[in-house]
């Protein structure tokens, strides 16, 4: 889709005006207008989303799939598992993810792939404690009884018995995690610590444009916008999943 | 009391350890010589190992995190590699600033969204207002809704210095931004809560024994609505301090968040790993502190006294 708008890191000769200011909305032959060097804002907002949705995909799948095989874990085996696992999910939890995320964001370098890293590492243990409590109340289930009476090995009931009755929770998880994922990695590439310049990218787009903010406030509304219609479609999402599985999620999950 | 307090303090500091060790590891692992980016590019052999010799990087991973643990004991979080002066101390300067927001934020949210789910608890059916409110405000991001009001009030309304400006009016803009942020979350449970009390037994006792409405709302109904309210406050506390950091760098407001995002561009290992410390030990902290004050107000969630 994004190339039909044109090239991203194309600095156009007429993107500035006369008096070297960038084109606001609206513009004949840029209609989104320019960013302060000129370069096609609505060409970068449609690749700025490839990005978006590129690390919000890889990083939802990986954090939920950790969060949920630590939190299946946790729950049915209880014990020391149990106690050494919520410990270290306890602990991910108590460090605010912008704080950590930056300290993390330094280690393992910027861009998507960063983004990820850090993005996983921060958002497992959501997942990991809504699944744990939801897999304590699995686990008193009689058919789950049953197979544990019956000397089924561990491993297999949670694979047979325990994952397919979280799928319901996991897709509202999915939703509202990628919402917080949308949000978390344009406000890591809004601090700088996330995906970098020239590479297009909301988060990004709306620190290049905060100085601009006197005179050409579409560079920062554009983006502005793109992230919070796509962080509202993933919540909505969510909230329609919810509602049709009803699946009650009331801890808050979006954060930044 | 005693007991609890114990548990919940000796839990505290494991999660504390937890996090500097976690920290420790993961800053351990990273390539890079902290002694050349100290003593720059030209320093001789002599000096690079001076350097190592001071801040121990000469001696075994074990040694030097117990050499870390150590100095938080005694307050000592090291020495920033590029301003040349103690972590903690940076951090103490730049402390009361972002309690001051972050209070100010934990009071308008709650506030707020106390406000809204009272407002909205009262009505027999749930609004489409709040509804439509509280998804709306969900989809905004905090450093979004900071610049949604510095674009709405800063610019188009010239109501609030865009540029943070001085003076007492300063902290609006900042505190609102993190009590909108907030408030959808604290609507939604304070009028699930308002719901409930008003459904029980309780208030039907006191409307039936005559007491005027107003008594009857503000001893038993408000009062137990906003118990889980501050259960969240204490749970969320992280998810603020990460607003924090946010409206900060927005606003420029010198809080732990702004030297954070220095300390991140400067590669500032030593910034980095203390402002992680100190944010968990201020989780830690107010996490009980909201639970105590909690503990106060609603008598139900008090422990059994022996």
């Amino acid at each position: 889709m994004a190339p039909v708008f044109g090239a991203p890191d194309k600095i156009y000769a007429d993107g500035i005006s006369p008096h070297g200011l960038p084109l606001p909305f609206g513009s004949a032959g840029h209609l989104f207008g320019t960013d302060s060097i000129g370069r096609d804002m609505l060409a970068r907002l449609a690749y700025g989303g490839r990005t978006t949705l590129e690390f919000t995909f890889i990083s939802n799948v990986t954090s939920i799939g950790l969060g949920a095989v630590v939190g299946v874990t946790a729950g049915f085996l209880r014990g020391w598992t149990e106690m050494v696992l919520m410990r270290i999910t306890e602990i991910f939890l108590s460090v605010p993810t912008v704080i950590s995320g930056l300290a993390l964001a330094s280690v393992v370098g910027e861009g998507v792939f960063g983004v990820i890293v850090v993005v996983t590492a921060l958002y497992w243990a959501w997942t990991a404690r809504v699944v744990f409590g939801e897999t304590l109340a699995l686990r008193r289930r009689t058919f789950v009884e049953a197979a544990v009476a019956q000397g089924v090995p561990s491993t297999t009931i949670m694979r047979r018995h325990i994952v397919p009755h979280l799928s319901s929770l996991l897709l509202v998880i999915a939703a509202l995690n990628g919402a917080a994922v949308v949000a978390i990695g344009a406000g890591l590439s809004y601090l700088g610590a996330g995906v970098q310049p020239p590479t297009p990218e909301w988060g990004a787009m709306i620190n290049d444009g905060q100085n601009a903010l006197q005179y050409a406030p579409h560079e920062v509304v554009e983006p502005l916008i793109c992230i919070v219609l796509t962080v509202l479609a993933f919540v909505l999402i969510g909230d329609g999943i919810a509602r049709r599985g009803s699946v009650s999620l009331r801890r808050s999950w979006l954060d930044i | 009391m005693a007991r609890y307090l114990a548990t919940r303090i000796g839990l505290g500091v494991l999660t504390v350890f937890g996090v500097v060790l976690l920290t420790f590891v993961l800053m351990f692992v990273v390539p890079g010589d902290p002694a050349r980016t100290i003593a720059g590019p030209r320093a001789t052999p002599q000096i690079l190992a001076l350097v190592r010799a001071n801040l121990h990087l000469n001696q075994s991973v074990l040694a030097q995190l117990g050499h870390y643990l150590a100095g938080i004991v005694h307050g000592d979080l090291g020495v920033s590699y590029v301003q040349d002066q103690p972590v903690a101390q940076l951090i103490i300067d730049r402390l009361p600033a972002t309690i001051e927001l972050g209070l100010a934020g934990l009071a308008l949210e709650l506030i707020l969204g106390g406000a809204f789910g009272v407002w909205d608890g009262m009505r027999p059916r749930r609004s489409r207002i709040l509804a439509v409110v509280n998804v709306g405000l969900l989809s905004v991001p905090a450093f979004s809704l900071a610049f949604v009001l510095l674009l709405l009030f800063g610019y188009k309304l010239s109501l609030f210095p865009i540029d943070g400006g001085t003076g007492g009016t300063r902290i609006v803009l900042p505190a609102l931004t993190l009590g909108l942020f907030g408030m959808p979350y604290y609507a939604n449970v304070v009028r699930d809560a308002m719901q409930e009390t008003l459904a029980a037994p309780y208030t039907r006792t006191a409307v039936a024994k005559g007491l005027p409405r107003r008594a009857v709302l503000r001893r038993h109904v408000l009062r137990n609505a906003f118990s889980p309210a501050l259960t969240m406050a204490g749970l969320d506390f992280a998810i603020l301090l990460s607003g924090v950091v946010f409206v900060e760098t927005v606003f420029g407001w010198p809080g732990i968040g702004q030297l954070q995002t220095q300390a991140f561009y400067n590669v500032d290992r030593p910034v980095l790993m203390g402002t992680v410390v100190v944010a968990a030990v201020l989780v830690v902290v107010a996490t009980l502190a909201i639970d105590l004050i909690r503990m106060a107000i609603d008598p139900r969630t008090r422990l059994e006294t022996r």
